[in-house]
């Protein structure tokens, strides 16, 4: 085709040409880099001397250094870096030059900072009405926790969904990897996106707030709903839904609730597996029957050989019974493998899956083939490393990496010189005072 | 209890002269090495008869330029145009651990006295030798002066205002600012490796070479980048304001200047009429928005320094000029103390651009600190010598007034070398110890 | 193989910023083990221009390359307790401290000298501030141009009709530097001596003081003041030049000399004032210089026990001699006027006439003199795919030569280095430091 990677990014992406100044730290990351991936032309604007970031783990081959966290890559892929420190007085004018060239801007302080510094959005409407100023921030700009200070895990709480997350006779648990940030990132983009449609119409720009902790909570899908509608009976019953069930699901019933398993062990790892998808519906009995014959043909099926699935209803099954169930199931998985168990699920139509570990995902045939994988260069590292790949297909504008994530202000010779046009001797003078 | 030294029992036989030389000496005595002297009186060595010296006064023994580079140090008078001069030079190295000089190359090797001939005597010799250019090279034997050293250097080239000559530091700086400090360094790295070795060495110090070490940057950017620095004045590339600043003259009726009634009618040309107006400056320098805001602050915050002009570093770069203006029209109102303690009270660095009188007299902070000494000399009286500018908390060094010329030939002679006092009334008849 | 080093067995910890890192420069291209503190990001002086290729990076600054030769680097945050632990892990590793926080700052942090002594006994530890650690000044701010200011050598430099100059290549600095690595290795040979350690204090302000050349005797036996007169030397008010001929900064054709006299006893003689003047003669620009009125005069100028008696003794006379210096000066200005700086440099040399040029920055990469030495070293800079030639030692020593044996370091270019294969902490270790700002 002959363009260039940056002209493709222009031409050939949805989001080609638009600008988003991306200001944020982890809390934000997501939302810029799915920008990016988009095609914006989303410029990371760090502190001089890197993102804090950037000292995050892990790190390629173990060297904590700051050109070498994988977690920054893994966040920056496909952004631009400038250093800019907009509280000296210099970052502050250049900052408001560059707003001119921006369509989003995109951050993550603590509510109130931008205002501070005379950054805030109504400022920068000032300068670029257009202008589309996404926030992030633990709990929002307004309302009485706005200044808490939160990190992951306590989102992940305040969300709700830690509560119900781990053993029932632990404390609950939070995701062993940073989660709610990259929600909070993702509901950023998309409201971001909304803003932009907005401003396609009409021409304005807007402030978008989002609030991480909103975002979590959405992910608790019927939980609030549940406790809308049984709230009042549960509570009488002392149950309080989703409560945490660690390997178990409780179905909450009117009589009580019902306990059934829903992660097993098996034969070299966990699968998953539930008695609530196994009768009712047809889809659940043809299933139920499927995993019945594979029992039986390792002769495992028991006295479920002819059990009637049609009948089974979780309503009304009792305790004891699900146990009983479960126990012979239960025994058969841990004859059986991860792989075999799932082979043989896709072919006989089986509710079944395996849980992957981070290498079964990257040994995923299927992943490779949907092309999902990406292998960047690092000329730096002198290495290829791969990432993750497109969170969308789009037939029009495929994803693809335009670049790999830049080094610490490598784009300073760009934006501020080709760019704005910043004689060599202001470029010194800027990163002697620090500025840049 | 006698006290510490740190170079105790470290003897240095003392073949400079001049500048460079005696001040690397003058460093070692002070932290307790005994520093022999070799003069002559066949060739004095010129700095004794510099200026200044007290009214009234003309020795070798008076020049205060001499006394203050030569503390701490013991002097004999030895003629190395004789060969018996040189026999016993050679016994005193010897029975000494370093061995310096700052001759051009030929002069010690010409004296039987070259390194190769010293270390085969006596490996465990440091020896030190601070030729200008250097051993080698076509201009191997050119001399100079430290002043003319830092032209050589570049260091000319990179002081003074654009466009201006290039007069430098006003004085030899490399001489008493940089090269003595170098070649200590490497003397004492030497004396470390003899500590764990029992090995000497020989190190040669070209001042010139020497002295081009010390302009940062600038030869770098000359091979990397081409560009040939040339000055800057006062100004920094990455601070403004930064300069001197005029501050409230000193008008001045009387001189205290100590003169004879003969130099008084001599120099009366040059004297001028009363008042005399003494230039008082201050040198103030702001890198930081903070420190900005701290100088805005104490100059009142006027209006012009709300000026977007001068709102941000690069502004206040590009508007230098008229910056200075403003800031030069309120320090003319003030004395520089006034000046300096009041920036520095906001958080800014600034410092009057003190004279002799000013660090002598005024400077509060050096009286405090005792760096000026004050040492009783035979001929001269009280003297002051500049103190040491580094104290150490278990080894302080000392202040010992500089000796006359041939002061300790006797102790040297008769107590280090040994020699019966005939011997030594013969050698100086002789014309030997002279 | 590598020769043997004078301080190879001696470990030093920079926590020095502009003020000390030509200190600890020389130290580490004289062998020791210097290791670079820098904080998490890189070292403040990184900033510091010019830049390789004017390219404004923390990884080129040759500013930092300059003065950071041969050392390692670590990245660790003092202000965190964790980075404090580990730093005391390494202080007991370490001979010698070399700091320039502002008086106080380690203390507060737990790490003053009385603390450090305790973990490592024998360690010296050399700060180096503005005024001293003492004082009422002690906390005074101060950049270079304040150092020289305050120090006195500002005062003087320079032209009556300019301000008072700063000298280049920051020398307030570069004296207090200088005076750091003397007095460490002073402390260092105490120390190979009777084991014992101590602490240094060292003042920029005092360094600068002790370079002053005459000024501070002129005032104290005089009280006069040395102000600035326009020549390289400056003569204390209101003692005129009586000097030689041809004596300070003339200017030539292009460029300028800086004489230093010529017939006196160092310059040369009557021989060399005769060739002077033949070398004039022969393009007919000697004038009345050819009489021998004028070489007696000469004479007399490179004596100053006679200019001194002159002045003593016959006011009028002496008076007179200077205005006859000044008639010399002017024909000899005149014929230097016609030749190039370096004509009247390897032609005058020869003859024992101590003149010199001033040469620019190209002029003294180009010396043939340095070049002859070998003075100037390459030094491979492979992350920038480059040779860059550098300023070489200003010493040599016979038997163990400083010199650089590698190019500056990254930004914590020996974390593992040092932390890892030294210290004994884990990746993971590592990893939560990092994530934590402690390296």
């Amino acid at each position: 085709m002959g363009l260039s990677m940056a002209d493709q990014q222009v031409q050939n992406s949805l989001l080609g040409g638009f600008r988003v100044l991306d200001l944020t730290d982890e809390k934000g990351f997501l939302c810029g880099k799915t920008l990016a991936d988009l095609g914006a032309d989303v410029i990371k604007v760090e502190k001089p001397g890197g993102d804090q970031a950037r000292n995050i783990g892990p790190f390629y081959k173990d060297i904590p250094n700051r050109e070498k966290s994988l977690y920054w890559f893994a966040c920056n892929l496909n952004k631009r870096s400038i250093t800019l420190d907009m509280e000296t007085a210099d970052g502050h004018e250049i900052f408001k030059t560059l707003i001119n060239t921006a369509d989003f801007v995109i951050e993550s302080f603590d509510p109130g900072y931008m205002d501070e510094l005379g950054l805030g959005y109504s400022e920068l409407e000032k300068i670029n009405p257009r202008v589309i100023m996404t926030s992030i921030t633990p709990f929002g700009q307004t309302g009485p926790y706005k200044d808490h200070k939160a990190s992951d895990m306590i989102l992940w709480s305040m969300g709700g969904v830690q509560y119900s997350t781990g053993e029932p006779d632990f404390p609950p648990l939070q995701m062993s990897l940073p989660q709610s940030y990259f929600h909070g990132g993702l509901h950023a983009a998309m409201g971001s996106m909304m803003a932009h449609y907005h401003r396609q119409r009409t021409g304005e720009g807007q402030h978008v707030d989002v609030s991480i902790q909103q975002a979590v909570m959405l992910t608790l899908m019927i939980a609030a709903e549940v406790w809308e509608l049984y709230g009042q009976a549960l509570k009488d019953m002392a149950v309080i839904l989703p409560a945490r069930g660690g390997a178990f699901r409780i179905i909450p019933r009117i009589s009580s609730p019902l306990k059934t398993r829903m992660i097993w062990p098996c034969k070299d790892g966990y699968i998953i597996w539930s008695l609530a998808v196994s009768g009712g519906s047809a889809g659940n009995i043809a299933s139920s029957r499927a995993l019945i014959n594979m029992m039986d043909r390792n002769g495992m099926a028991g006295r479920l050989k002819d059990y009637d699935w049609a009948k089974m209803d979780t309503l009304t099954i009792t305790q004891e019974e699900a146990d009983d169930i479960e126990s012979i199931v239960g025994k058969f998985f841990l004859a059986v493998a991860k792989a075999e168990i799932l082979k043989e699920a896709v072919k006989t139509k089986v509710f079944i899956a395996p849980v992957f570990t981070v290498k079964d995902i990257c040994e995923y045939p299927h992943l490779e083939a949907r092309g999902f994988w990406a292998d960047v260069a690092h000329p730096e590292l002198e290495d290829i490393i791969t990432y993750p790949g497109a969170f969308v297909t789009i037939d029009e504008a495929p994803w693809k990496v335009y670049h790999r994530p830049p080094l610490i202000g490598e784009h300073n010779p760009d934006i501020y010189g080709k760019e704005l046009g910043f004689l060599k001797d202001r470029m010194v003078l800027l990163k002697q005072a620090n500025v840049i | 209890m006698k006290k510490k030294k740190a170079l105790d029992k470290i003897r240095v036989a003392d073949f400079t002269w001049w500048g460079v030389g005696p001040y690397v000496t003058k460093l070692l005595g002070s932290m307790g090495a005994e520093v022999i002297r070799i003069e002559s009186m066949e060739r004095i060595d010129p700095i004794r008869f510099a200026p200044p010296m007290k009214p009234g006064q003309f020795s070798v023994n008076t020049s205060g330029y001499w006394n203050n580079f030569n503390p701490n140090k013991l002097s004999i008078t030895l003629n190395l145009a004789r060969e018996k001069g040189i026999e016993i030079a050679k016994k005193l190295i010897m029975r000494s651990d370093i061995v310096a000089d700052n001759f051009t190359p030929r002069v010690m090797p010409k004296l039987g006295l070259g390194y190769e001939k010293i270390l085969e005597m006596k490996p465990s010799l440091i020896l030190l030798s601070m030729p200008v250019m250097g051993r080698g090279g076509p201009r191997s034997n050119f001399s100079a002066f430290g002043h003319q050293i830092a032209g050589l250097a570049g260091l000319n080239a990179i002081s003074g205002f654009p466009g201006r000559p290039p007069s430098g530091t006003g004085n030899a700086l490399s001489d008493f600012g940089i090269n003595p400090y170098q070649a200590s360094t490497a003397l004492l790295a030497a004396l470390h490796y003899r500590n764990k070795t029992g090995k000497g060495q020989f190190i040669e110090l070209a001042q010139y070479e020497a002295t081009t070490c010390v302009l940062e940057a600038a030869i770098l950017d000359y091979t990397v980048n081409k560009r040939i620095q040339g000055p800057m004045g006062n100004r920094h590339l990455h601070a403004a304001p930064h300069g001197a600043y005029r501050c409230k003259d000193e008008e001045r009726w009387t001189l205290n200047i100590r003169l004879t009634e003969q130099e008084k009618k001599a120099l009366s040309p040059y004297l001028g009429d009363p008042p005399w107006a003494e230039e008082r400056w201050c040198a103030i320098a702001v890198f930081t928005d903070e420190e900005w805001r701290g100088f805005c602050g104490a100059v009142g915050n006027p209006s012009w320094t709300e000026d977007r002009k001068f709102s941000t570093l690069s502004k206040r770069k590009e508007n230098e000029d008229e910056l200075d203006a403003h800031i030069e029209a309120w320090s003319r109102e003030r004395t520089p103390e006034e000046v300096m303690h009041l920036l520095q009270k906001n958080g800014v660095a600034a410092g009057v651009i003190q004279n002799s009188e000013d660090l002598m007299e005024k400077d509060t902070h050096l009286k405090e600190r005792e760096f000026y000494q004050v040492r009783e000399h035979p001929e001269m009286g009280p003297v002051t010598y500049d103190g040491l500018q580094f104290k150490f908390s278990e080894t302080p060094g000392e202040i010992e007034r500089a000796p006359l010329m041939g002061e300790h030939n006797e102790y040297v002679y008769g107590k280090i070398l040994g020699m019966p006092e005939e011997e030594i009334n013969q050698y100086t008849v002789d014309g030997i110890f002279m | 193989m590598d020769s043997e080093k004078a301080l190879g067995d001696i470990r030093i910890l920079d926590l020095a910023g502009p003020m000390g890192l030509y200190c600890t420069k020389l130290l580490a291209d004289l062998g020791a083990d210097v290791i670079k503190i820098e904080k998490p990001g890189g070292d403040p002086s990184r900033w510091m221009g010019p830049f390789f290729h004017d390219d404004p990076h923390p990884e080129k600054s040759l500013y930092w390359f300059n003065l950071n030769t041969n050392k390692r680097s670590i990245t660790l945050n003092l202000e965190t307790v964790d980075g404090r632990k580990i730093f005391k892990k390494l202080l007991k590793t370490a001979d010698l401290l070399i700091e320039t926080f502002p008086p106080g700052y380690l203390e507060k942090k737990g790490l003053g000298y009385s603390m450090m002594k305790e973990i490592n006994p024998g360690l010296i530890m050399t700060s180096i501030t503005p005024f001293g650690q003492t004082g009422p000044y002690k906390n005074y701010r101060a950049y270079d141009i304040v150092g020289v200011a305050m120090g006195g050598l500002m005062f003087f430099g320079g032209s009556p009709e300019d301000p008072p100059n700063q000298p280049g290549a920051s020398q307030g600095y570069h004296a207090a530097g200088l005076s750091a690595s003397e007095a460490s290795l002073i402390a260092l040979h105490h120390k190979d001596m009777t084991g014992e350690g101590q602490y240094i204090d060292v003042s920029m302000q005092e360094s600068v003081a002790n370079c002053l050349m005459w000024t501070m005797p002129f005032y104290d036996l005089r009280k006069a003041i040395t102000t600035r007169d326009g020549r390289c030397v400056t003569s204390p008010r209101p003692f005129p030049r009586i000097s030689m001929a041809w004596y300070d900064l003339f200017p030539c054709k292009d460029g300028w000399v800086v004489g230093h006299g010529v017939a006196g006893a160092f310059s040369g003689g009557l021989e060399a004032w005769d060739k002077l003047i033949d070398w004039m003669d022969s393009e007919d620009m000697a004038g009345d210089l050819v009489e021998d009125e004028w070489r007696v005069l000469a004479e007399q100028l490179g004596d100053a026990a006679y200019l001194h008696t002159l002045m003593v003794s016959d006011p009028e006379g002496f008076t007179n001699m200077v205005a006859k210096k000044d008639h010399i000066d002017r024909i000899i200005g005149n014929f230097l006027m016609t030749k190039t700086k370096l004509e009247i440099y390897d032609t005058v040399q020869p003859w024992r006439i101590p003149t010199t040029v001033i040469q620019t920055i190209k002029d003294v990469v180009k010396d043939p003199q340095l070049e002859a030495r070998q003075f100037f070293v390459e030094v491979e800079h492979p992350e920038l795919n480059a040779t860059v030639t550098y300023p070489g030692m200003p010493y040599r020593l016979s038997e163990t030569p400083a010199k650089i044996r590698r190019r500056a370091p990254l930004i914590g270019e020996h974390n593992q280095e040092i932390y890892e294969s030294e210290l004994g902490l884990s990746p993971t270790e590592l990893a939560g430091f990092k994530a934590g700002g402690v390296i």
